[in-house]
């Protein structure tokens, strides 16, 4: 064996077998200029918060959501400030301020006036909250009031997301909603009054009755109203269990509903509007932090309300579903964190990729720089499978998606970079199954489905 | 081929101990079924009635739980008498319940619901044009005799078919379901524990003496059937 000596004029540095005379005790070194404010910077957090009621039930909706009623919300609204008040004091809490977070649910606006007052004084006065913080809440044009809208802003929430589905009558009837376009579009024009400038639009495709004329009329009413952001989801049509729901018109064809994506895709972009998460639509500098930068950037994430989700501490996890239980748990002074995974560092590096991909773009820089690592190196195989598949183009600076084709299957390229631990397991929609988990790791061959002609029993 | 870890507890059966032993249980696993897990019976729905051929007149559910398959059969094939069997007092009771409802809604169908053994059916001989049992399987206490029951009672160009959950279906398969089912979690897997695999499946028919049976794993389910059957639309 030989050893190798390339810096024999450092009198503080020798190679094994001579002994060096430096007493090592710091690392790293090469040092730079450091000053107080680094040293005790707060590191960025977000919070997500879930209210689980709504005025109105909509049959399509899979998320955790109950009937507003007032003695339940009032219980459940001191739960939840307790639990902020708990995070609150935790030193891991401390060490962090919030840019960024997101009120969803359920309808966060099915809460009272007073209710969200208190609600969100507690919120921003209990976490050290970022001045200007890039907060978004969630609601209907059917439960915003400007009394609602005021509060929203003075307590300092800059971003709204209405609830809106369609501009067709005849369509909002038949997924059971108030059916006055008018309406809706009152609603919006009562926000921007009341001072917001950051207004989202949700629209639905694939929903009973729905022509691509129809759905190009909802995207140009949405476009002409000016909104900053608008997004659109594939209607689920759930089991036909009312006699009502039976005598409507069905849903268009897969086909046509892929249409409908594309259609949309292109024409929010003619439009001016930038892409992000397939479905997501925004104009320059008015695309919500949450999620873009949580995601990417590994930016931790307090969830609060049951089945919220967050990131915490190298786990990821979800809180209590059944909402009596998890008013019971937090009332005990527990945090109320029922399922989740603890985030290996292999791990953490392939959710960057997983979740980062949704924003449309990967920057190699901005990932070496977190997680120390080259992606394009890491992950080439599946780099380069993607952009044969027309996918994904890559470069010198990363990758990006191609829209509208890579948007429309945003999620298959996302689930490229699962682990194979994790392929073909479902997220979670608030199912706790910790009851049925298996105790002792049992080796498990994952195997193909067997072929027609060997399925029968061979006797 | 990857080697990994099992997620769930479903490596042995658990056989249910005294399943629906509580009439109010009882009760909220039906309305649970008829909220949320219509779109379940779909398939076995789709599966009985791409089965039915001109001149059929006797249908026989054998375990019809609730009765819900029973009546939308029913309710589908008008000209036809549907039976079923249960051997659960509390799921008979529901059952009539359900029943007599859907006579009060005017409800197509020939339905009749009576309670009796599995392993001794009460119908003759090859009487039955098709013998169908749904979510059923895995609560019989003489799986081997049922099904040597319900070969007997079957017409010889009728056909049987049986439909339960395999409980080594694939992990992800399960957990996308249990997001659906809520507050029913617990009692779908329990049910899951108490399913046969395929493997155990075709031991059952092999002890039953029904050789040319086939069985065949779907999605999350397990489907014997005694002759080979045209996969339906999902």
């Amino acid at each position: 064996m030989s050893i190798t000596t390339t810096t024999t004029s450092m009198p503080f540095w020798k190679e094994y077998p001579e002994r060096d005379s430096e007493w090592v005790r710091q690392y790293p070194t090469k040092h730079v200029p450091v000053n107080e404010e680094e040293v005790f910077a707060r590191k960025p957090m977000g919070v997500y918060v879930h209210i689980p009621f709504c005025n109105r039930l909509c049959f399509s909706c899979p998320y955790i959501k109950h009937q507003t009623d007032r003695d339940l919300t009032r219980t459940y609204l001191d739960a939840l400030k307790t639990e902020i008040t708990n995070y609150a004091g935790r030193p891991y809490i401390q060490d962090h301020v919030i840019t960024l977070g997101y009120i969803g649910g359920g309808t966060p606006t099915a809460l009272t006036a007073p209710q969200l007052d208190d609600l969100l004084g507690h919120l921003f006065g209990s976490l050290n909250v970022e001045e200007g913080a890039d907060f978004s809440i969630e609601t209907t044009p059917v439960d915003i009031t400007e009394r609602k809208a005021t509060v929203l802003l003075e307590r300092g929430i800059r971003r709204i997301s209405l609830g809106v589905q369609t501009f067709v009558p005849e369509e909002l009837k038949n997924i059971g909603r108030p059916n006055d376009p008018e309406m809706l579009k009152e609603s919006i024009r009562l926000l921007r009054r009341c001072g917001f400038e950051n207004i989202n639009i949700d629209l639905m495709h694939g929903i009973n009755g729905q022509t691509m004329e129809s759905w190009e009329h909802s995207l140009d009413v949405a476009i002409d109203l000016g909104v900053t952001c608008i997004s659109f989801y594939t209607y689920m049509e759930f089991a036909q269990v009312s006699t009502k729901r039976r005598k409507l018109p069905p849903v268009p064809e897969k086909a046509v509903v892929d249409d409908m994506f594309l259609f949309a895709a292109e024409k929010l972009s003619k439009s001016g509007f930038l892409g992000y998460y397939g479905d997501c639509f925004a104009k320059p500098g008015y695309q919500p932090k949450y999620g873009e930068t949580s995601w990417s950037e590994d930016i931790p994430i307090i969830p609060l309300g049951p089945t919220a989700t967050g990131h915490l501490r190298d786990h990821w996890y979800f809180n209590e579903p059944d909402i009596g239980r998890y008013i019971q748990t937090v009332t005990e002074g527990r945090l109320p964190i029922s399922m989740g995974k603890h985030i290996t560092k292999p791990e953490a590096i392939r959710r960057s990729m997983v979740l980062g991909v949704k924003a449309g773009r990967v920057n190699r820089d901005r990932f070496r720089r977190i997680h120390g690592v080259d992606f394009m190196e890491m992950f080439r195989a599946e780099i380069d499978d993607l952009t044969e598949k027309g996918l994904i183009t890559a470069d010198e600076d990363g990758i990006e998606v191609t829209g509208p084709k890579g948007w429309y299957y945003l999620d298959n390229i996302s689930k490229a970079f699962y682990s194979p631990e994790y392929r073909r397991y479902p997220q979670h929609l608030g199912a706790d199954i910790s009851n049925f988990i298996s105790r002792q790791p049992i080796p498990l061959q994952i195997t193909s489905r067997p072929r027609s002609e060997e399925t029968g029993c061979d006797h | 081929m990857t080697t990994d870890t099992r997620l769930l507890n479903l490596t042995d059966r658990v056989p249910q101990p005294s399943p629906h032993d509580d009439i109010d249980k009882v009760r909220f696993y039906d309305l649970g079924m008829r909220r949320s897990a219509l779109m379940a019976y779909k398939r076995p729905s789709d599966r009985i009635l791409a089965n039915v051929r001109d001149g059929m007149t006797d249908l026989v559910e054998v375990g019809f739980n609730t009765g819900l398959l029973s009546l939308h059969v029913a309710g589908k094939l008008p000209d036809l008498a549907v039976s079923g069997v249960e051997e659960n007092q509390n799921l008979v009771d529901v059952a009539e319940d359900n029943l007599t409802l859907a006579v009060w809604a005017n409800t197509a169908g020939d339905v009749e619901f009576e309670m009796a053994k599995l392993h001794r059916l009460p119908f003759p001989d090859d009487s039955a044009d098709i013998v169908f049992s749904f979510s059923s399987l895995h609560r019989w206490r003489r799986p081997v005799e049922t099904l040597r029951e319900c070969a007997r009672i079957c017409k010889p160009d009728g056909v049987v078919i049986i439909e339960d959950m395999n409980r080594h279906a694939e992990e992800g398969h399960i957990t996308f379901i249990l997001q659906f089912v809520k507050e029913g979690g617990d009692e779908f897997m329990r049910s899951l524990q108490a399913a046969y695999t395929r493997e155990e499946a075709a031991e059952l028919l092999r002890e039953a003496g029904l050789t040319d049976w086939q069985a065949v794993e779907e999605d999350l389910g397990l489907v014997i059937s005694s002759r080979p059957l045209e996969p339906v639309s999902t």
